[in-house]
């Protein structure tokens, strides 16, 4: 439903409508992807109301534009555990998304005319049990091999599942599940939030476990098993993405060729050394300069219980193609509570820079009240392949504890959002609205006056960006507890 | 004497090796000669040990379940086999082979989770002396009831087990996140709220909680009572929050107590929330939301109740805890440079007829004082690594068949055993009785650590404990070879003489280079009985 319509004060006449959809259920899961492949990319929800499960999907119109009421309602099986969404089979009629549902042992495709799930595979599921109360989604979902058709990765009771819409299979990674201990005592916080005091080892050797408890008696029965989520990602450059995972200080790289698919047997893994003092806080496959090839994260945090602690961030180049032992690309140590990376092109320059957002706090010791922190400091890539040595700090800010009465988790660089071209910084006001500030193309670092303010008033809410029209500019989304909120983008 | 104690442990002790590191262990009566059978559970397989010749036996099924419980009520326990969700068998053993049963039950429509799971599905849950069934069904539990005639279907209980699946971590961490499908059941609470001598069911699950009220033929199938808690709890307002005052918060938190306070046999309600206390009272229908008392109005920042005896009278009191402002600030620096908050302890004496003095009858200021938060986290958790270090548990060594003795391992491998002294092991209530008592016996101020507060709070963990404190152990013996954790222990009848052994087991570092643990158990069965 169209709100309302703001125009952006800017020299680039880019405007917003304001859309609201607000289920009237409660929203369990979210997932944006083009339905009937126009190029516009529509809402999908989980939805539950009433007791039922229902699978939601809200079409953006002809003139773009989101209804206030889904254009498609699928009630779920109660069988159903888990649901993906993705171009998975090749229907002319119909071309755009179907729908992946996993139940306990069974894998089932349902195109999005609504025809009757059909099972595609069978196989016993590592999420094994529906729930009343929630539909997972699937997220490792991507054409891998280029051909226009997703395939989707699934954990299961053995490993990795991977295959096609028709129920081909790409490939089978075995991989043992983590079994985990019964806690010596659980706390469920809130819902989905549960606190654990972990148990010793040979805790759960004799049966029945006649321990008196902590808060409570040991559970009747407990049952918690893991695997690693994977990535998928182009290892190699050749433009077919592969699939890495990580467990136990290796990481294991599978790469898919069209002929073999996916090996069991990972062609490369990558030891991952400890570091003293230190723990794994983040690692990952990005797409942060070198060659096409995929560059690994690596993120470090010194260990310890602390408000602050030692980040440290390490870049290796196309690293699936270069010795494991070779020095990173980038490395650089930044204090903070939280960092995050991001690897985008900030000055225009054509090369990929690094920034760090990193949140702090400041004033703890002294008399003068506490403030939350946040600097975003950039190392702009040069012409060698290389990066500044110093940091520049093209945003540093403040935000008096006692002041901050609403505040919206944004992330620091987004897609262009006025127009210009340029990639923008979003920060929060701290007063219930989202600031935008866009680069300029520069040969060094420069960042413009703000050009847009995003009302986010509700404490908690999360902002992304994603171009949901494909007019090239950022259309702004708020999600809060129940509903999601849409500026999207018009140019005049 | 601790040679002669020595002497006469190692005169007695029979150990016991077992290769590889298996899973599960049981001591459970096989063959019907009332002694207890040591087996191993492990990768679908149970295999006896101390025995020869004994073909092991496959676990059928893909979702089974296997407990360890009295089902023929003859004072030891079998070993039981849940195939799917579906069918019990009871594993027994014929000449040198171990097999099921004919199926004891059939028909129980289950779906556990996937895999080979121990459990203690089996139990009296209503304490009617016939064993029932808590049979997993996806993400909701069916109760199987026992009864004179058999088991019989009852209800279908939403909220009791609680299933996690996750697909993503909220907290990133790119591919160190890992897909979770977590299902843990736990033990149901179980009370007589209605004072018919029949232990009811309460279910608390997300802002509610549901009463079943036990019946001559067991629990209804829909609860007999609900209570929605969040009906108690204003409505979040986003503008009210002050970081420099968290405290105001509390005022959104709800909190229950239950207990009887009218002395009618039957629990009542007690329910703090939006700055209240409403009392209802309980019938025998379980609590009436009809009978409802006047409420409290309340000061401050109040954020939790309880009832217990303060004065000389047979009635209970109604104690608030409430704390002073707290702003984000202030709990940022107590992190850094130590920790100082009032609390007020108040009390409102209890009149016997489900309402309290409006008065307030006593109050209490404490001062929480610490060091720095991560000093204090450190220190309690080198306190409480060596609680959970140390194994407790309860045994009958004379074989009167009530187990009222006490054991202690310690993480050194220190036995000790006190005899006869567990005559209740209702003994939590009664320590956070005594330390509401002992507080509100002087007046002014009261200091406190961290470390009293936590017992307070979690009494069950030194509840067996504190029955020993002050005494020496009737009987001690320090394990040989430089004990060391991990290690495990269970008491059971190993000799068929009704009097429990100790069984203990401990994984020893590996010979080849002394510091990896190595694939074997080893350990001993001692008898403090023989002495």
């Amino acid at each position: 439903m169209l709100l309302s319509a703001f125009l952006l004060l800017l020299p680039q006449q880019i405007g917003h409508d304001r859309y609201v959809i607000d289920p009237a259920g409660e929203i369990m899961e979210s997932a944006w992807f083009d339905s009937n492949a126009n190029g516009s990319t529509d809402l999908w929800l989980a939805v539950k109301e009433d007791g039922h499960r229902f699978i939601q999907c809200y079409q953006q119109g002809k003139q773009g534009g989101f209804p206030a009421d889904p254009t498609v309602n699928f009630r779920l099986s109660p069988a159903v555990v888990a649901w993906a969404v993705g171009n998975f089979s090749d229907a002319v009629d119909f071309p755009g998304a179907d729908l992946i549902y996993t139940t306990r042992n069974a894998v089932y495709l349902q195109p999005f005319t609504g025809k009757r799930p059909k099972k595609i595979h069978e196989a016993e599921m590592l999420l094994d049990l529906p729930s009343s109360d929630f539909a997972p989604l699937w997220r490792e979902v991507a054409d891998m091999d280029g051909d226009g058709l997703d395939e989707i990765l699934l954990p299961t009771r053995e490993g990795f599942l991977i295959l096609r819409g028709d129920g081909t299979l790409v490939g089978e990674i075995p991989i043992s599940l983590t079994d985990a201990r019964p806690p010596v005592a659980s706390a469920v916080l809130s819902e989905g939030v549960t606190a654990k005091l972990e148990s010793q080892d040979l805790s759960d050797l004799f049966i029945p476990n006649v321990e008196l408890g902590i808060v409570d008696r040991p559970p009747v029965l407990h049952s918690e098993q893991l695997l690693p989520i994977p990535s998928f990602v182009d290892l190699n450059g050749d433009r077919l993405l592969d699939i890495s995972w990580y467990r136990d200080r290796s990481l294991h790289q599978h790469f898919f060729s069209k002929n073999a698919g996916v090996t069991a047997e990972a062609q490369q893994v990558r030891n991952i050394p400890p570091e003293s003092g230190r723990r794994e806080k983040h690692l990952e496959w990005v797409q942060a300069g070198g060659g096409p090839a995929a560059d690994l994260l690596v993120m470090r945090v010194s260990k310890g219980l602390q408000l602050t602690s030692d980040w440290q961030i390490r870049l290796y180049f196309d690293a699936a193609q270069r010795a494991p032992d070779a020095a990173p690309d980038f490395f650089r140590k930044v204090e903070g509570t939280l960092v995050v990376p991001y690897f985008e092109d900030l000055n225009g320059d054509g090369r990929k820079d690094v920034g760090l957002a990193s949140w702090g706090s400041s004033g703890l010791l002294s008399l003068s009240e506490p403030h939350i922190t946040f600097d975003f400091l950039v190392y702009l890539a040069d012409q060698e392949g290389g990066f500044s040595k110093r940091a520049h700090i093209p945003l540093s800010v403040d935000y008096p504890l006692s002041d901050l009465k609403t505040f919206s988790l944004a992330p620091a660089i987004s897609l262009d959002l006025d127009g210009d071209g340029m990639l923008d910084l979003l920060r929060s006001s701290g007063k219930g609205t989202i600031e935008v500030l866009p680069f300029e193309k520069s040969e060094t670092l420069s960042l413009g006056k703000k050009s847009l303010e995003i009302p986010a008033d509700v404490l908690g809410s999360v902002v992304e960006v994603k171009d949901l029209n494909a007019d090239g500019v950022g259309d702004i989304l708020v999600r809060r507890l129940d509903s999601w909120e849409i500026f999207l983008t018009f140019r005049r | 004497m601790i040679l002669l104690t020595f002497f006469l442990a190692s005169f007695l002790q029979e150990p016991v090796q077992i290769p590889g590191v298996p899973k599960h262990l049981a001591v459970v009566d096989l063959d019907g000669d009332q002694k207890g059978d040591l087996v191993q559970v492990h990768e679908g397989l149970i295999v006896l040990l101390r025995a020869k010749e004994c073909e092991p036996l496959r676990i059928p099924g893909t979702a089974t379940l296997w407990a360890v419980v009295d089902w023929n009520q003859n004072g030891v326990e079998e070993l039981l086999i849940l195939e799917d969700g579906k069918t019990l068998f009871q594993v027994i053993r014929k000449e040198n082979t171990l097999v099921l049963s004919e199926p004891l039950l059939e028909n129980l429509a289950g779906t556990p989770p996937l895999g080979l799971h121990p459990a203690d599905f089996i139990l009296d849950l209503d304490g009617d002396g016939y064993l029932d069934l808590l049979i997993p069904v996806g993400d909701q539990v069916r109760i199987w009831q026992g009864g004179a005639d058999g088991v019989t279907k009852g209800p279908l209980l939403h909220g009791l087990a609680q299933l996690e699946l996750r697909t993503m971590e909220m907290a990133g961490g790119g591919m160190l996140a890992e897909y979770k499908r977590s299902y843990s059941l736990p033990y149901p609470r179980t009370q007589d709220v209605t004072g018919d001598d029949r232990l009811d069911l309460l279910l608390h699950s997300q802002g509610t909680v549901r009463q079943y009220i036990a019946q001559a033929d067991g629990f209804p199938s829909l609860p007999s009572t609900e209570v929605v808690l969040d009906e108690f709890r204003p409505e979040f307002q986003s503008d009210e929050l002050d970081f420099g005052n968290l405290a105001k918060l509390l005022k959104y938190v709800v909190v229950d107590e239950w207990a009887d306070i009218n002395h009618d046999g039957a629990t009542d309600l007690l329910i703090l929330g939006g700055g209240k206390v409403r009392v209802f009272l309980g019938d025998e229908d379980g609590i009436n939301l009809d009978l409802k008392m006047p409420p409290l109005k309340l000061a401050g920042n109040p954020f939790y109740l309880t009832t217990s005896y303060i004065d000389e009278d047979e009635h209970l009191d109604l104690i608030l805890m409430s704390v002073e402002d707290v702003g984000v600030g202030h709990l940022i620096k107590a992190a850094l440079t130590g920790l100082k908050i009032e609390f007020r302890f108040m009390v409102f004496k209890g009149k016997g007829d489900g309402k309290f003095q409006r008065r307030l009858y006593k109050e209490r200021k404490v001062v929480l004082e610490s060091g720095r938060i991560q000093d204090e986290i450190k220190k309690g958790k080198d306190s409480l690594q060596e609680q959970r270090e140390s194994i407790v548990r309860l045994a009958d060594f004379d074989g009167d068949g009530v187990s009222t003795d006490i054991v202690l391992l310690s993480p050194d491998g220190m036995l000790s055993v006190w005899f006869d002294i567990a005559k209740s092991t209702g003994r939590v209530a009664e320590i956070a009785n005594q330390f509401l008592r002992d507080a509100f016996a002087d007046s002014g101020e009261m200091e406190v650590d961290l470390g009293t507060l936590t017992s307070w709070a979690m009494g069950r963990t030194s509840a067996l404990v504190s029955l020993t404190q002050g005494l020496s152990p009737d009987w001690s013996y320090q394990l040989p070879d430089s004990w060391k954790k991990p290690h495990a222990m269970i008491v059971r009848d190993f000799s068929g003489d009704a009097a429990d052994e100790i069984f203990v087991l401990r994984r020893p570092l590996s010979q080849d280079d002394g510091t990896t643990l190595a694939s074997e158990l080893n350990g001993w069965i001692l008898s403090p009985n023989a002495k």
